[in-house]
């Protein structure tokens, strides 16, 4: 187990560096930062003086060693826009993204899994049916357009929530909802599928012929080896999340990482996409890093890969 | 043709009279507050450091400046009572007494040259290029200094009253101390810097020993700023009542919600690259006029909400000649002037714009190549990512015969701070019009009108100027913009032409 | 994240039904959504001969004006006109050709590049698979939406980029459940005696292990043309998706959701048209997954 750990770790750090790489480079070929802070008509040497001082003027190679030396220490800098430390910006704003990706997450579960169970236990039955067309039709929603519509409808016309923002419970739902329902339709499939094949396998067979009541069989045999494609879902589709959660947090006005990144790469803020990439792709990969170990603590047969 | 949503709103308004009480809070409202939305929140609150529209609106109510602009764009004074030219380089300037910053030290001229050599000094701010033709700041006593200017400088009192010209304490003008200024602002102004979340809310509180209230009590005691980038969510907030004020409302969300408009400082207009045929024919540039259709535009896209202008600079301005008006949509005209040019075969251009740039402008782009295509004018229409345009800005890249959307500030309120400041050979459009390069009559004429001191003599000489626009139409002109901002019931202000939401001007209702 | 799986589970089986009315239940299951993907499809073929106007030439004057239904409606505009004055119908069938398109290359591409990756991955295993796994462990981490954002600001949002970005984000899913599928094919018996009976590499590989991974291939392809077109509308809501004037039901949907109150069919089009075609790709999608599942066939070995 222990070497499964630190095999694993050893990993997590690598995809760490491949991502800060990747952003690193793709930024420096993206466009010069120097321009987009300026008013049109700064001159030549303002452009030059702007560069200096934020250190642009350097070879590429140093630039790049320089940034991973600071990276290690947490400091990546300081936003160029802002002035101020990059990292710091970031984490002030990760709260706000991580709570909004759990809602979302909590959200999904709760619907999609009593959802999946009642499609597979009911199969071919009309709750099969209407829970598949739900989870169809979730899939088949624009983020933007999900949000564009739940504040119409919700909000404006019924008036039972807020537009937008951050503030009490009421003000994580709609985005929450938004965020989360492209999730909770592919984990209410998933349930669904998984779960029916597990039903299908011999130890059901066994425990249905030894009398079991049926209840006990799905809640105690099938569901906890239908748990585990599940559980990898769930680390997987934080991805997804995140993603989705760029275009949630614009539209409900949402002070989180992925606005925050979005804004930061249209002006070029490199300080600040970097950490913020950082931030985002090791919470990603942290929470598979979680999924595997649990993964491999469920079954045995993972850990000796 | 029932209109679907009436049932919904019956059932609406049954479920909302119960639940809206639930929903939100009962808001402690002991003081008169005003929420405004705008799309973005601010960059920096270190006023040398961006001259983004948006968040100049929150400079102009933490600091003060030498001199101001009031609602109806007369300049008064500021933070100085006084201020004379000895008729050559230097100005002498009064400052008011008694005046002090929100964290109670008193303001003086010390920090007024700390501030001004920050915004002389290159590279430290990008306020630069207004203060430029500043020699050095002298001070002279706590309350009073000189200005010396390189030559004779008749836009010192104007450029008193700039974005950049905002006072802080002296030990802000270092590079640490920028820093913190950035996120803590300390200045003069009407109201003080309480907290800020970022992209959540900024909060303000008023400043009762401020110097501009005049007797008056204030009415605005809390100010809060709420950043929402989408149109749609902030349209549906002002209509919730979760703001009391919304920026940036497109023109056809007009309808649904409460606005006050103004002809305002900023115009529309397109930049042309024309030092290659077929845009270096004057007559080409005339026809892409007569091509377009500019009444049409103002009146459906953006629901008249727009005057149609020519001569490069508003009618805010001094400067403007309103003797000249916008070509009239005459496409016959354009073709023929196309064919004496020799392009009876059509033309093609490029049409550029950074998205975002204002509302509607995507649409704006197709509307124009749509019309220019009936008399043969091809336009390839290309939207830009904005640090796209901006670097196609700041390096002065705009391909020959590219055409690509600006949206000039007023910095000034004078042709100066507008048409100048971008056809200058050292502006953006400097280097793409011949008419701008030293020798020609166009550019005789503004440097001249820099440097003149007699008002009406510069005067003339703008009149001059314009017509030469005019005629020459080395930018594709569109319209002068109008200010729109939605508000509800409980505020009301009279909406300033330059961009400036200034709390201290609006007045609640209790 | 990089474990093998037994088999994927996007190929998960139902119970065992008797064979004959399983097929005719999901012969239906197939027909009945593949009807929007058709009718799609024909509009995006047929394009230049169905569309009754111009997509993107529009009379000002004639703007927001309602479907044929409604009082206000313009003669020969059945479902309205845009913000421009442009034919909603038009657009919207000139949309499906760049839509489809967009979404069926950039799938095309990615299930291509990535299938043969995960072959190659799971077939030799050792150091490229671990060079491959890592590689795809960095690019699944990394928020594909500030990807997409990255690479298009570099190389400007034309469709061929656009087609690019979209297929890189395509190509990982297929890599991945490809390469747990053959780590796990390969092991099996058949696969075994040909390798001992000499059988060359690319043998195995094509003769053998292909045709059980097409499947699945075709099965992830349809559930990805969907996911891509939702993708496409994505990008557009940033500002990076298709370009004016060109119409793509994304852009559109964009373009009018602020006008949703006031001009609802602006919006409501594209965005039916959207949901019907994924929806119909997804039920496709299951309906293909059963019918073609490697178990039932196995099954008649």
């Amino acid at each position: 187990m222990f070497r499964y750990l630190v095999r694993k770790v050893f990993h997590t750090l690598f995809v760490a560096l491949g991502v800060v790489t990747l952003v690193f480079v793709a930024l420096r070929l993206s466009g010069d930062p120097a321009a987009t802070m300026l008013p049109g008509d700064a001159t030549v040497d303002e452009l030059a003086a702007l560069r200096r001082t934020l250190g642009l003027d350097r070879p590429l190679h140093l630039q790049y060693v320089a940034f991973l030396g600071s990276a290690v220490r947490g400091d990546f800098g300081e936003s160029f826009r802002h002035q101020q430390p990059a990292f710091g910006l970031v984490l002030e704003r990760l709260p706000a993204t991580l709570e909004l990706a759990f809602a979302a997450l909590v959200l999904a579960i709760v619907v999609a899994l009593p959802l999946g169970i009642l499609a597979a236990v009911y199969r071919g039955r009309v709750a099969d049916v209407l829970a598949m067309s739900f989870a169809v039709v979730g899939q088949a929603t624009p983020y933007f357009w999900m949000g564009i519509m739940l504040i119409l409808v919700v909000s404006v016309e019924l008036g039972w929530l807020p537009t937008s923002g951050r503030g009490g419970w009421q003000h994580l739902i709609l985005p929450a909802v938004t965020l989360g329902t492209h999730f909770a339709a592919s984990l209410a499939r998933l349930t669904r599928t998984s779960l029916l094949e597990v039903l299908g396998q011999n130890f059901v067979t066994t425990a249905r012929a030894k009398g079991l009541a049926e209840g006990s069989v799905i809640l105690r045999h099938a569901l906890k080896n239908a748990a585990v494609p599940v559980v990898t879902l769930i680390g997987l589709q934080f991805g997804t999340l995140l993603g989705g959660a760029v275009v949630t947090e614009t539209i409900f006005a949402w002070p989180g990482v992925g606005r925050l990144a979005v804004q930061s790469i249209f002006v070029r803020d490199y300080p600040v996409v970097q950490a913020g990439v950082l931030v985002l792709a090791l919470s990603f990969v942290a929470l598979n890093l979680l999924v595997d170990l649990l993964y491999g603590a469920l079954d045995p047969r993972i850990r000796d890969e | 043709m029932t209109n679907p949503w009436t049932r919904r709103r019956f059932l609406a308004m049954a479920s909302a009279g119960t639940l809206t009480a639930v929903a939100r809070p009962a808001s402690a409202q002991k003081r008169t507050e005003v929420i405004i939305s705008q799309p973005a929140d601010a960059v920096t609150l270190d006023p040398g450091r961006t001259t983004q529209v948006l968040t100049v609106n929150y400079f102009v109510n933490l600091y003060d400046t030498l001199t101001r602009w009031d609602a109806a764009l007369k300049l008064g004074p500021g933070l100085a009572t006084a201020w004379k030219s000895n008729g050559e380089t230097t100005w002498e300037v009064t400052l008011r007494a008694g005046v002090k910053f929100h964290d109670g030290t008193p303001l003086t001229a010390e920090d007024v040259k700390a501030v001004y050599d920050r915004n002389i000094a290159p590279g430290k701010t990008v306020v630069t290029a207004g203060f430029a033709t500043i020699e050095s700041v002298q001070v002279l006593s706590p309350t009073s200094l000189r200005i010396v200017t390189k030559k004779p400088d008749p836009l010192i009192p104007v450029r008193m009253a700039q974005m950049g010209g905002q006072i802080y304490p002296a030990r802000y003008a270092t590079d640490d101390g920028a820093r913190e200024l950035a996120r803590k602002p300390v200045g003069s102004g009407a109201y003080r810097f309480v907290e800020w979340l970022k992209d959540d809310r900024m909060v303000m509180d008023v400043n009762r020993d401020w110097w501009g209230w005049n007797g008056k009590p204030p009415s605005v005691e809390r100010v809060i700023w709420k950043p929402i980038p989408d149109d749609f969510a902030r349209l549906s907030a002002l209509q919730r009542g979760e703001v009391d004020v919304i920026t940036n409302v497109p023109p056809d969300q007009m309808k649904i919600v409460r606005t006050v408009t103004v002809p305002a400082t900023r115009t529309v207009a397109f930049a042309m690259n024309s030092t290659q045929p077929p845009l270096a024919d004057k007559r080409v540039r005339q026809a892409l006029h007569y091509a377009m259709d500019i009444q049409s535009i103002v009146k459906n896209l953006f629901a008249g909400q727009g005057r149609p202008m020519s001569g490069g600079v508003a009618d805010t301005d001094f400067g403007y000649n309103p003797a000249l008006q916008a070509y009239p949509y005459e496409p016959e005209r354009a073709k023929k002037l196309l064919a004496e040019a020799g392009f009876a075969g059509g033309v093609d251009v490029t049409l550029y714009a950074g998205s975002g740039t204002i509302v509607n402008d995507k649409q704006l782009l197709e509307a124009i190549a749509d019309m220019w295509s009936k008399v043969g004018i091809r336009a390839k229409v290309e939207m830009m990512e904005m640090a796209t345009r901006t670097k196609m800005v700041n390096d002065r890249n705009l391909p020959a015969n590219g055409i690509l959307m600006i949206n000039p500030q007023s910095t000034l309120l004078d042709a100066d701070g507008s048409l100048w400041r971008l056809l200058h050979p050292n502006g953006f459009n400097g280097k793409y019009w011949i008419g701008s390069q030293p020798g020609q009559r166009f550019h005789d004429l503004m440097e001249q009108a820099r440097f003149t001191l007699d008002a009406r003599k510069r005067k003339d000489l703008y009149m001059e100027a314009t017509r030469l626009i005019h005629e020459e139409k080395p930018w594709l002109e569109m319209f002068q913009e109008v200010v729109i901002y939605g508000v509800s019931r409980k505020v009301s202000f009279k909406p300033r032409p330059d961009y400036r939401l200034i709390a201290a001007e609006m007045t609640v209702a209790r | 994240m990089s474990k093998a799986s037994a088999v994927p589970l996007e190929t998960a089986l139902a119970p065992p039904a008797p064979r004959a009315a399983r097929v005719r239940r999901i012969r239906w299951a197939l027909w009945l959504p593949a009807i929007p993907v058709a009718l799609a499809i024909v509009a995006a073929l047929a394009a230049p001969w169905l569309a009754p106007a111009s997509p993107t030439s529009g009379e000002l004057a004639a703007r927001l004006k309602p479907p044929a239904w409604q009082a206000a409606a313009l003669a020969g505009r059945p479902l309205g006109t845009d913000l421009l004055g442009r034919d909603v119908l038009s657009r919207l069938i000139w949309g499906a050709r760049v839509s489809l398109l967009i979404a069926v290359f950039a799938t095309a591409i990615g299930a291509a590049v990535g299938s043969l990756v995960g072959l190659v991955s799971g077939y030799y295993r050792g150091g490229v698979d671990r060079v491959i796994t890592k590689l795809i462990d960095i690019q699944l981490a990394f928020p594909f939406v500030l990807l997409a954002i990255a690479v298009i600001a570099v190389a400007g949002p034309s469709i061929p980029v656009l087609v690019v970005v979209l297929a890189i984000g395509a190509w990982v899913g297929h890599a991945r459940i490809v390469r747990g599928l053959v780590l796990s094919l390969r092991e099996r018996d058949y696969v075994q005696a040909a390798l001992a009976l000499g059988a060359g590499t690319r043998r195995v590989m094509f003769r053998h292990l292909l045709p059980e991974i097409l499947s699945v291939i075709v099965v992830l392809a349809t559930f990805d043309v969907g996911r891509i077109i939702i993708l496409e509308s994505t990008l557009s809501f940033l500002g990076l998706g298709v370009q004016p004037p060109t119409p793509s039901w994304g852009s559109d949907l964009r373009d009018a959701a602020a006008y949703v109150r006031q001009a609802w069919w602006t919006a409501t089009f594209p965005g039916i048209a959207i949901m019907i075609v994924v929806l119909g790709l997804n039920l496709m999608g299951d309906a293909l997954r059963d019918l073609l599942d490697p178990r039932t066939r196995r099954e008649t070995r």
